[in-house]
């Protein structure tokens, strides 16, 4: 791994604090079940190949852990407001559930494209048994599919002193089952600044996620499938 | 397309914007070129197991650590890299006698991995020798290394090549008189006794020096047997730097090797590292890293008043405080004070969990906040402020709503990131300044989520010298948020106590259960207000013995017998309080003193020399009686003081660190000598107070003085397992106002009542106690003297404005009005247990 591109990265990672590796990547090594999730089994070492373009800086995979009391004051993300309501719930779901939360890891990895930047992160949860990532699903999709998220992550914005608002885009390269979120943010004058997809599913007794997130110009024509459909390891 | 790791190289080296703030956040306190080093300790054992710990600096000195592991044939550790590059874990490793076995620790940072080994030899399959309790009684151990290449004169009384090393009887009390003078002599090294039997090879030690800057060359130590009733035999030896410059290493001859208890002392000839310091306690047989030898104290107290230092008589300096209100707009003032020669400044920690780990080294993700501070003085800690400065361990669900926010955390690092244009090879955005990433706040404004409560932070600061830790870290201050609020309404901000709801789904999901058993109860015996003083009784004394004294006229004094002085000058009782909450108490009385010098007699012989010597006996009995609120001069000190004896006694045995096996004979000697001290108190008021007959002893009427508000305590720690756990005694007073109540100051009720909505009013600032170790089926008896009344001025939400008024309202309320006092004990693994009693505030109660 190249030194410098790994102190970025790990820069990254540590000058976020509050930010937080986004998403874990994971790459199976031989995604072949057709809903494009890998085995299980297959979650191991990201396998840079399969990103397309180059020049991915790859982070190392980060385990996650159960919350503790502590967390319930210094983790709390959305922020408290009605707009917010149904992320906060979201959030308070998934508490709830963390004493069945058994592992999990997140892994990520940028791009630097010209003016642009690309992040894309992969998470994946297991729990005690597959009744959790079914709530969990469904507490994501009743948050991210209600009417005021763009407002919540105006709002989000705001607290961080970036003024943009955020319109749902359509999410590319998604399942059936999939929950999503595709927004873009705006600025003032209406220029676009950035755009998101976040993808969510289920595996059995695992909760996946990927979240592609890019600054500066938007994505060049079926860019964003292929990076989506490659952080799934899904041939879509 | 894919690349290969070697075509992976960033074309632009500051594209992302962080990376700047990372290296303002890592780099600074990491040394460049840094080689990882591993340390075992010990680095050696009996056979079949044995655990011990992983230290070592240089660790990923250019990047971010990814993750540890221990590894080794029959090793198991886990270990964590600091801030600063040091390594710190444990490890358990199997064996058989005679083994070698290495252990491996491996660092994946973001730079590389990093590996370093280190072997662990378990000890050959030879019965260890015999260990005597006592040395030898004539000097003939085996001498320490002899000199080699190092010309010196004959070192006195050290050993040299061809004698064996002359115990050295120190002076009585290690601390006052001048230290012996050291010969330089050789650095310490292996070798046999010339023309005689090779002796064992002399065990290594090393041992970390805080607080005292250690010079090149010139270090000795001096050892002794620990328990005072051993013999006095003490031995010097040379010690020399390793290569961290604050570590010295040295090797412990053989006969203390295979002794007990010893006593170490580091001898410099440095007035800001005396040899007064308290020893160092070792076992000649343990093991080879011992615990750091620390000079200088250092203390952290916060303001009861918030961002505001106390003045004027209200407001205090406290270790532990309780606050309401909005948490993310709290500023908390705060003072340290180091002892630790060349502090400079200091690092300041913040956690949600009770700190305990080892000087500047939190695990992974405990830490909530860290800052500095660039002076010995007070500085202001901002809540809003407060966010992990290395990435925690992520959590599961942090991480999975964290997803929807990923564009903006993006747009945050790179806010110009916007118009650049596509194609440039360096069209990045500039690294963003640390100011302009903002953390999420702990609590946005006043619509807070769920939180738990009590919520606990616990800040310490640690010294340093030019952004290097220099000292020893601080006490603990705990800043408890309950919740409440005497002025903003959070009535519609669910909180729940998930201390007492555990049940609650939110608490469970936690990992909130229900709390350990009930070990302490605790019961309050008898509280009394103000106690004024009795006319008849006012400035006059009681003889405590049947005394004659024979002179010219023979005259007896009965005991019980009351001698008084003239009418003191009348003051009301309102006076009183001001005095009391305003007045400097003069601690130094001669009476006092006299006290304290019994104190130390009878202490001096149990205390094992060196440990602490007079003024520290005297401390202690300082520091334990302003923790009981207990002031020399109020009319009932031998009372209380004789209530209070077996906490002073827990206290300054515990304080004073005194060995387990001697703790018993030390406090019954404290005991006693508080008993002596007070009868000399009272022959010490005859000498001093003119108009009273000399010889006589006194003691002062307890009704010829006011006495302040008073409670007596008692906690019992119930039969069970012994158990190393931190219990705290909180005394909380309230008062329930009664509309008969001095009419005069009636006036302010309604303001007072119109600035809190609900709540109770406190009658007396909370006091706290951390309660030495009591014995399973035993009980302390605790008698306090009440802190200052809680005056509603200086705080967020505070009644008056002006001092006077704020006492005439709380005086509205004492008058005619009840309290309810509330005596909590708990602990870190105890179930709180309460007692409550509500009693007129001007009235006595007595169980």
């Amino acid at each position: 791994m190249s030194p410098r591109s790994s102190l970025r990265w790990g820069a990254a990672l540590a000058g976020l604090v509050l930010v937080v590796a986004l998403a874990a990547f994971f790459v199976p090594r031989a995604p072949s079940t057709t809903d494009g999730v890998g085995p299980i089994e297959a979650r191991g070492l990201f396998e840079v190949g399969v990103l397309p373009g180059s020049g991915w800086d790859i982070g190392e995979p980060r385990e996650l852990r159960r919350l503790t009391p502590a967390d319930a004051a210094a983790s709390r993300v959305t922020h408290a407001s009605q707009e917010c309501a149904a992320m906060l719930d979201f959030e308070r779901a998934l508490v709830l559930l963390n004493q069945e939360f058994t592992r999990g890891e997140t892994r990520a990895a940028e791009q630097i494209d010209g003016g642009s930047t690309n992040r894309v992160s992969r998470l994946w949860l297991e729990y005690a048994d597959a009744a959790q990532p079914v709530a969990a699903l469904a507490a994501a999709r009743a948050a991210l599919e209600s009417t005021s998220v763009e407002d919540c992550l105006g709002q989000g914005a705001a607290d961080r002193g970036v003024p943009v608002r955020f319109e749902r885009i359509p999410v590319p390269a998604q399942a059936a089952d999939d929950v999503t979120l595709g927004v873009r943010a705006l600025d003032g004058s209406g220029a676009q600044r950035g755009m998101q997809y976040l993808v969510l599913w289920r595996d059995e007794r695992v909760l996946a996620a990927v979240a592609l997130a890019r600054t500066g110009s938007p994505f060049a024509p079926d860019e964003a499938a292929a990076i989506l459909r490659a952080a799934r390891g899904a041939a879509r | 397309m894919s690349h290969g790791r070697a075509a992976r190289r960033s074309t632009v080296r500051g594209g992302l914007a962080v990376a700047g703030l990372a290296a303002l956040l890592y780099v600074l306190a990491r040394p460049l070129e840094a080689v990882p080093t591993l340390v075992l300790s010990p680095a050696g054992g009996p056979a079949p197991t044995v655990n011990g710990a992983l230290s070592g600096p240089g660790w990923c000195s250019t990047g971010l650590v990814r993750g540890v592991t221990v590894t080794g044939p029959g090793v198991t550790g886990s270990a964590s890299v600091a801030r600063g590059g040091e390594l710190a874990g444990s490890f358990a490793v199997t064996g058989s006698p005679g083994q070698l076995v290495t252990i491996t620790v491996t660092v994946s940072c973001s730079t590389g991995t990093e590996v370093a080994r280190a072997n662990f030899r378990f000890n050959d399959p030879t019965p260890p020798p015999t260990s005597p309790p006592t040395p030898p009684p004539s000097p003939t151990p085996t001498p320490p290394p002899s000199p080699t290449a190092t010309a010196s004169p004959t070192p006195t009384p050290v050993a040299t090549a061809s004698a064996a090393p002359t115990p050295v009887t120190p002076p009585p009390t290690a601390t006052s008189s001048p230290r012996p003078a050291i010969t330089p002599g050789p650095t310490s090294t292996a070798g046999p006794t010339p023309g005689g039997t090779p002796a064992p090879e002399p065990s290594r030690r090393r041992v970390r020096v805080v607080g005292c800057p250690l010079p090149a060359e010139g270090i000795r130590l001096r050892i002794s047997m620990a328990a005072s009733t051993q013999s006095d035999a003490s031995w010097e030896i040379a010690a020399a730097r390793g290569q961290d410059p604050q570590v010295l290493e040295f090797e412990l001859p053989p006969a203390l090797a295979t002794s007990g208890l010893l006593a170490l002392h580091l001898l410099l000839d440095d007035a800001r590292c005396p040899t007064s310091e308290r020893p160092l306690y070792i076992d000649g047989h343990g093991a080879t890293e011992l615990a750091p030898i620390v000079y200088g104290a250092t203390t952290l107290e916060a303001s009861t008043l918030g961002a505001v230092a106390p003045a004027g008589g209200f407001g205090a300096w406290v270790q532990q405080l309780e606050f309401g209100g909005a948490l993310a707009t709290r500023n908390q003032l705060l003072r340290w004070d180091t002892s630790a020669a060349g502090a400079d400044g200091a690092i300041w920690q913040v956690t949600l969990n009770p700190i305990d780990w080892p000087e500047g080294t939190p695990p992974p993700g405990d830490l909530l906040g860290f800052g500095t501070v660039s002076c010995v003085c007070s500085w202001t800690l901002p809540f809003e402020g407060f966010a992990p400065k290395t990435p925690p361990a992520p959590t599961w669900s942090a991480q999975l709503t964290e997803a929807a926010f990923t564009l903006v955390q993006m747009l945050q690092q790179a806010p110009s990131a916007v118009g650049a244009s596509a194609g440039t090879s360096t069209g990045v955005s500039p690294p963003a300044s640390v100011t302009s990433i903002q953390p999420v706040p702990l609590v946005a404004g006043d619509s807070s989520p769920v939180l738990p409560v009590p919520l606990d932070f616990y800040v310490r600061v640690v010294p340093t010298a030019g952004g290097v830790p220099a000292g020893p870290p601080s006490n603990v201050v705990r800043l408890r948020w309950t919740g409440d609020s005497g002025v903003i309404d959070l009535s519609s901000v669910p909180i729940v106590d998930c201390v007492v709801q555990f049940e609650d789904p939110y608490c469970k999901a936690l990992g909130y259960g229900p709390p350990p058993p009930k070990a302490y109860t605790v019961e309050i015996l008898e509280y009394h207000g103000w106690i004024e003083a009795v006319e008849e009784h006012a400035g006059c004394y009681l003889v405590t013995q049947d005394t004659t004294v024979k002179g010219l006229v023979t005259l007896e004094y009965k005991a019980g017998a009351q001698i008084c002085e003239p009418e003191p000058e009348e003051e009301s009782w309102l006076e009183a309080v001001v005095d009391f909450v305003t007045g400097a108490i003069d601690w130094a009385s001669t009476a006092y003193a006299d006290l304290k010098a019994e104190v130390v007699s009878f202490v001096a012989s149990a205390m094992p020399p060196g440990l602490c010597d007079e003024s520290c006996v005297g401390t202690l009995l300082d520091a334990g009686l302003v923790a009981l609120g207990i002031p020399p001069d109020i009319p009932n000190f031998d009372q209380l003081t004789d209530q209070g004896l077996d906490y002073l006694a827990e206290r300054a045995v515990s304080e004073a660190g005194v060995p387990a096996a001697l703790q018993d004979e030390v406090k019954k000697q404290f005991k006693a000598g508080v008993q002596a001290g007070l009868k000399e108190m009272e022959q010490a008021y005859a000498d001093k107070v003119p108009w009273l007959p000399a010889g006589v002893p006194v003691k002062p009427h307890p009704l010829g003085a006011r006495q302040p508000p008073y409670a007596l305590l008692r906690v019992t720690h119930l039969a069970g397992p012994t158990t190393s756990c931190l219990v705290n005694l909180d005394v909380r007073s309230s008062v329930i106002p009664s509309p008969a109540g001095d009419l005069e100051a009636a006036k302010y009720i309604p303001y007072y009542q119109g600035q809190y909505k609900g709540g109770t009013l406190p009658l007396y600032e909370p006091a706290h106690l951390v309660l030495p170790p009591i014995a399973p089926g035993q009980s302390l008896q605790i008698p306090l003297v009440l802190p200052q009344p809680w005056l509603s001025l200086g705080h967020a939400g505070a009644a008056y404005y002006s001092y006077d008024d704020a006492v005439e309202g709380w005086a509205a309320y004492y008058v005619g009005g009840s309290v309810r006092l509330r005596a909590d004990v708990g602990g870190t693994c105890s179930a709180p247990a309460s007692d409550i009693v509500v009693t007129p505030a001007s009235s006595s109660f007595a169980k």
